[in-house]
C-alpha cells in the first residue's frame, strides 16, 4: 500500500509495451511517459488491471495544439485510489485527421472527455461509442482550441472604440 | 392618495362623497408601471447582482417588481450575463413566451455588446440587440444594484409615456427573427 516511485512505475509500462513507448521524461514536475497513438487503450487498460499500478480513476484528458510540430499532444492523466500515486500518460497525433484509441470502455469517465477534445480540437477516437459535438452549439463549424481557427462569429476586439 | 398625487385628475367635493374623473390610460399606464414582474432567469455573474437587486438590502419588491416563476406571467426580462451563441436560441423562446406588452433590460457589458472579455470569443454572442429589442441598457461589469434599480426607474417612465395603442403594435416589426437566428443555430431544424 505505498506509493510507487515515477521511476518504477515507467519502467513496468516500458517493460510491458516496450517499442510502444518513445520517451520517458521525469526531468519536469510532472513527469509523464509518452506512448504510441494507438497504444494509448493498451496502457490504460494495463494501469487500470495491474496490481501494483492500480490506477482506479481518470482525473482528466487535456489536449495541446502545437502547429510548428503539426502535432496535437493527449495528456492521460491516471490516479490511483488505492496507492494515491498519480501518472501522466502522454500521446502525440497529427493535427490533420489525427486518430487515437478511445479509451471510453475501460474508463466512462473517457466518455465526455474524448467528445470534449473531438470537439475543440478535431481528435477522433476510435472506439468511441457516440463520438459527437458536446460543448459548441448545433451546427458549428471547426474545431475552436485550434490556433489557427478562424469564424465569422470569432471578431477581434477593436482597436479603438467608436468615437475616440 | 398616492393615485390623486400622481395622475392628472378632476376632483369634485359633492355632498357626501366627491367625485374624480381622470383618463383611463393614464391608470393603466400606472397600474402597468407599478407591478413590473420579471422572469426568474439568469445568465452569468451579473445575476448575482439582478439577485442582490432583488433581495432585501435593495428590495426591488417596493417598486412593485417582483421574480415570477414562469414566462407567459412576466412584463421584464433582465439579460444578466454573457449570451453564449449556445444559450441565444433558448433565449429568445424564452422571450417569445412573454406576453406582450414586454420589456428587456439589457444588464452590462456582455449583454450590450459582448463584453470586454468575451468580444473576441467564438461562443459569444455580441449584445443581446442582435436577437431581441432592448428598452433600457445598463452599462457596467457588473452594474450595481444602484444602477439596475435606476434602469427600472426608466423602464417605469418609458411604461408611463406609453399609449395603449402602440404599447401593442410597435413591437410588431422588430419580433421577425433576425436572418441570422433563421438558418444556422435556430427552429429551421
Amino acid at each position: 500500500m505505498v506509493a510507487l516511485p515515477f521511476e518504477h512505475m515507467a519502467a513496468r509500462v516500458k517493460d510491458q509495451f516496450g517499442d510502444a513507448v518513445v520517451e520517458v521524461d521525469a526531468g519536469h514536475k510532472i513527469p509523464f511517459v509518452r506512448v504510441k497513438a494507438d497504444a494509448v487503450a493498451r496502457v490504460a487498460r494495463f494501469l487500470r488491471d495491474d496490481d501494483e499500478l492500480a490506477f482506479d480513476f481518470l482525473m482528466y484528458i487535456a489536449a495541446v495544439d502545437y502547429p510548428a510540430e503539426d502535432k496535437i499532444t493527449l495528456a492521460y492523466h491516471y490516479f490511483s485510489y488505492r496507492y494515491e500515486h498519480e501518472l501522466m500518460v502522454k500521446a502525440d497525433v497529427p493535427r490533420a485527421g489525427g486518430v487515437a484509441r478511445s479509451i471510453a470502455h475501460i474508463y466512462a469517465a473517457a466518455d465526455w472527455l474524448e467528445r470534449e477534445i473531438y470537439d475543440l480540437f478535431g481528435v477522433a477516437f476510435d472506439g468511441h461509442p457516440n463520438l459527437a459535438r458536446l460543448l459548441t452549439p448545433e451546427g458549428f463549424t471547426g474545431h475552436p482550441l485550434l490556433k489557427d481557427f478562424t469564424s465569422e462569429d470569432y471578431v477581434p476586439f477593436p482597436d479603438k472604440m467608436p468615437g475616440k | 392618495m398616492g393615485l390623486i398625487a400622481r395622475l392628472p385628475v378632476y376632483w369634485e367635493k359633492l355632498p357626501g362623497g366627491s367625485l374624480m374623473t381622470t383618463s383611463a390610460e393614464k391608470v393603466l399606464n400606472w397600474s402597468r408601471a407599478s407591478s413590473v414582474w420579471y422572469v426568474i432567469f439568469g445568465l452569468a455573474c451579473c445575476a448575482i447582482e439582478m439577485m442582490a437587486t432583488g433581495a432585501s438590502r435593495y428590495d426591488l419588491d417596493r417598486y412593485g417588481m417582483m421574480f415570477r416563476a414562469t414566462p407567459r406571467q412576466s412584463d421584464l426580462m433582465f439579460i444578466s450575463g454573457t449570451i453564449t451563441l449556445k444559450m441565444a436560441p433558448r433565449i429568445r423562446r424564452l422571450w417569445e413566451q412573454m406576453a406582450e406588452p414586454r420589456y428587456v433590460i439589457a444588464m452590462g457589458s456582455c449583454a450590450i455588446s459582448g463584453g470586454g472579455f468575451y468580444y473576441d470569443a467564438y461562443s459569444v454572442l455580441k449584445g443581446i440587440d442582435k436577437i431581441l429589442p432592448v428598452d433600457v441598457y445598463v452599462p457596467g461589469c457588473p452594474p450595481r444594484p444602484e444602477a439596475l434599480m435606476h434602469a427600472c426607474l426608466k423602464l417605469q417612465e418609458k411604461i408611463k409615456g406609453e399609449s395603449l395603442l402602440t404599447a401593442f403594435g410597435d413591437f410588431k416589426d422588430e419580433q421577425a427573427p433576425p436572418e441570422r437566428l433563421d438558418g444556422r443555430w435556430i427552429f429551421g431544424r
